[in-house]
Order: structure tokens, then sequence, then C-alpha cells
């Protein structure tokens, strides 16, 4: 009860924030979206060239600070790490390559549908699709392997890579890299979109909030705690948008958006299957950074290299839809995926004393 | 009082295998979350009558499933939870 309550308040909140940072200055549709604002941070640092999305995000900073500050607090901050993180690494990519396809992570895309973009509404079933694919693999004792405990230093380095980025982005030096126009251009403002992702990645710490995770829990055990922060988001966005007038609903000239009906569901398969092998949606991985676990941190790494991969290639969708090297690209991610998933079928039942009776 | 005992499990794995496994037992269960006052983690937990726990472990166990701790939450409304750590002799 307490648990599902503190997850739903959580979602709220994430829901009316995005809402709030719009009206603030914020891409439409684009309050919190976790891989667009890796990606703009990606650009930011000049390790790509997409001059439209360039911007070091206050709010994925507030995340992992948020979440450390909260972990730290409560006990719970540990420094871990170690498990395969060269596959965590490429996870992070394929996650990060289909979120680019479609234009939007998970939590961008429940943005999108509460803002009325019926695109979205395509992309949910192949989320779905990916999660299941995932939790295929889990049934069949896919593991990436135990995290070690690390030194505490290894466990600092997501939230003072994060303070890094504060400092780079308060006294914009000239090396790095903001859009002056296109998406990367539009932020509310700086206090505002700082002060919302602490909070977000307080809530988050503290209830565990995570796209994959609620839908993973539907398919594997019909348990809908997680759901319900998931929903949440979504309805108070909704009302949000409604009462605001952000409501725009349909299929075409929605912002940041194509309406290639395959690719935006298969862009989101990508992401939905790359998070179940990762443990964690892209929210979920700042969140785990903030907490100490360097696995979680390697990811975010693959996800800043996936970008900057699908940028200078030219692999990301745009709203004119996705090119056919892009196209290519879900396919390589999913065999990818499948060669990753098949590869770390590594738990076993052992022979407990049933079988050793049998046995014997 | 209100005491609900869980398992948790090293990996996904073994929590589906448990589901399975326990669906023809006579044991009153159910899959859920790791409760948040157990772990930050987001692992799947067995939850199940704190009278039962035993049983089910040492059931669990004779099929060949690797279990990870045992507590027992008392949960009233929304106080946060009592943890207790159960331990078992092997």
């Amino acid at each position: 009860m307490r648990d599902r309550l503190f997850i739903i308040i959580a979602g709220a909140v994430v829901g009316l924030l995005a809402v709030i940072l719009v009206m603030q200055g914020n891409p439409v549709n684009m309050g919190f979206c976790i891989a667009c604002f890796i990606r703009d941070i990606t650009g930011a640092l000049g390790l790509h060239r997409a001059g439209v999305v360039q911007y070091i995000r206050p709010e994925i900073i507030g995340l992992v600070i948020g979440s450390f500050a909260t972990a730290l607090y409560v006990k719970e901050f540990r420094a871990t790490g170690g498990s395969s993180p060269v596959l965590r690494f490429i996870l992070g990519m394929l996650m990060m390559a289909g979120a680019l396809i479609f234009l939007g992570c998970p939590l961008r895309m429940v943005l999108r549908l509460a803002g009325g973009d019926l695109n979205a509404l395509i992309a949910l079933p192949g989320y779905v699709v990916g999660v299941w694919l995932g939790t295929y693999f889990l049934g069949r004792g896919y593991t990436l392997g135990r995290s070690q405990e690390q030194s505490a230093v290894s466990g600092y380095a997501g939230p003072f890579l994060a303070l890094v980025l504060l400092v780079l982005l308060l006294a914009a030096p000239a090396f790095i890299f903001f859009s002056e126009e296109g998406p990367g251009a539009m932020a509310a403002p700086i206090v505002l979109t700082l002060g919302a992702g602490l909070l977000v990645g307080i809530l988050a710490q503290r209830t565990r909030l995570c796209t994959m995770g609620a839908i993973r829990d539907i398919i594997l055990f019909k348990d809908y705690q997680l759901f319900y922060g998931f929903a949440a988001i979504f309805v108070v966005a909704f009302a949000g948008n409604l009462v605001t007038g952000q409501f725009n609903p349909g299929l075409e000239g929605q912002p940041v958006a194509h309406v290639d009906t395959v690719w935006n569901f298969l862009g989101m398969t990508v992401v939905g299957f790359a998070a179940v092998l990762a443990g964690g949606c892209p929210m979920r991985q700042l969140i785990l950074t903030g907490e100490g676990q360097g696995d979680a941190l390697i990811t975010v790494f693959g996800m800043m290299a996936g970008a900057a991969f699908m940028h200078n290639f030219g692999l990301a969708g745009s709203p004119a839809g996705v090119s056919p090297a892009g196209q290519w690209i879900v396919f390589i991610s999913l065999a990818v995926l499948f060669a990753i998933g098949f590869g770390n079928i590594k738990a076993r039942l052992a022979a407990g004393k049933k079988g050793q009776a049998r046995a014997s | 009082m209100a005491y609900s005992c869980y398992i948790t499990f090293p990996t996904t794995f073994f929590a589906i295998r448990a589901e399975s496994l326990l669906k023809n037992e006579p044991y009153t269960f159910k899959m859920v979350p790791v409760p948040r006052s157990i772990s930050s983690s987001c692992g799947t937990a067995l939850r199940c009558e704190c009278d039962d726990i035993s049983f089910v472990r040492a059931f669990l166990l004779d099929n060949g499933l690797e279990l990870e701790a045992y507590y027992r939450l008392e949960e009233i409304g929304l106080r946060v939870p009592t943890v207790e750590e159960l331990r078992f002799d092997e």
C-alpha cells in the first residue's frame, strides 16, 4: 500500500513537472526525455555535431545528483560494478539507437501520448513487445552476472561528472556547443530544470520508478505496482496538457516526431528489449548511477556513444522519417540484442535434493 | 499484527521458476517487487504467509533454486514497515 501510494505520487509529480517545463520553454512533449537530453549533452560536448540538438540539460544533472544525495542520506549509496561492463555499454548504445529512431525514450513516449501524439500509441505496443522479448531471456536464465563491491571513488564518479557538467553549463566555455535553433535551443530556465531534475531524482530513488519494470512485472507476474507510477505520469500529463491547451491529438505534424509507423514501433521494441537486458530504462540507469552503480554509469556512457554514433552517421530519425541506413540499424540492433540474450543464459537450477534423489 | 514474509532471489530467473513450481502447491503466495523497505533494487520477491516460509524455502531449495534472503515485515497502512531479516539453520 505504502510503496504503491508513493510511486503514484512520484509518477504524478513527473507528469506535472513535464507539463510545467514545456510551458516554461522545453520542446513540446519533451518536458522530460532522458534519451533526448543525454543526446543533447553529447552534442554539447562536441561528440556529435547535429547543431539543433546540443545543450547541457540540467534535468539529467539533477536526476543523478538528486538520487546521489538521497542514497547518501538514507545510507543506500553503494559503489558497485563489474557486471559485464562491455555488454552494458553496448546495451546503452542500442537503447539510445532505438530511442533516436522513435525520437524519444519510454518516458517521452508516455509524454507524447499524453500530448495527443498518436505515433506514440504505435510505439507503446512496440515497447511492450521489446520488454516481452527481454523477459523471454530472463525466464531462460539470462543474467549479466553479479556486480561486485568497488572502491567508493568508483561510485562517486557519476555524481562527480554530473557536477562537472553543471560547471560547464554555468561557465559556458567556448568549447561547449549550445544550439541556437531547434529543440536544443528550447529550454526552461536552469533553476527550474535543475530543480525538477533534483526532485524527480529524489522521488525516483525512493520509489524505483521504472518504465521497463512496469511492463516487465505485468508480463512476468501480473503485478501492477510499478505500472501505477507509469500510469500516473500519463494521467497527470494528459490532464495538464488539456488544462493548459497543449493537447493536440493526431498523427501528422507532431513536434519532434515522424509518422513512420513501422519504425516508431520497432524503435521502441529495441529500447524495451535493451532495457530489460540492461536491467532498467534510461531514467532508471541515471538513478542507479546516483546510487553508486558503476554498471549503470557504463550504460549511460553507452547511451552517449550511441547518440554520437546515430547523429554522426546520419542514422537518427527526424521529422522527415527514418533513413534507409537508420532502418538497417534497427535490424542490426535487434540481432545484437538476440546475440547478447542467447549468449548470457547462465542461471541454472542446481541439482536439488529431489533431483539428487531421482538420480540415485 | 499484519506480518508478511518475503523471499528474495539472486536473479529474476529464479523468481520465475519459484512461481511456476509453487503454482501447484498449497501455499498462499504472490510475486511482488522487492518491498522498498528491504532494498532499493528493482528485483522480484515472493511474498507468503510467515507460517509457511520455512516450508516454502525448503520446497524451493529441494527443487534446486537459489534463494538470496528472507524477511519478515510488519506492514500497517502507510507507516514505515519494520523489517526483520530471518535466518535459517542449514
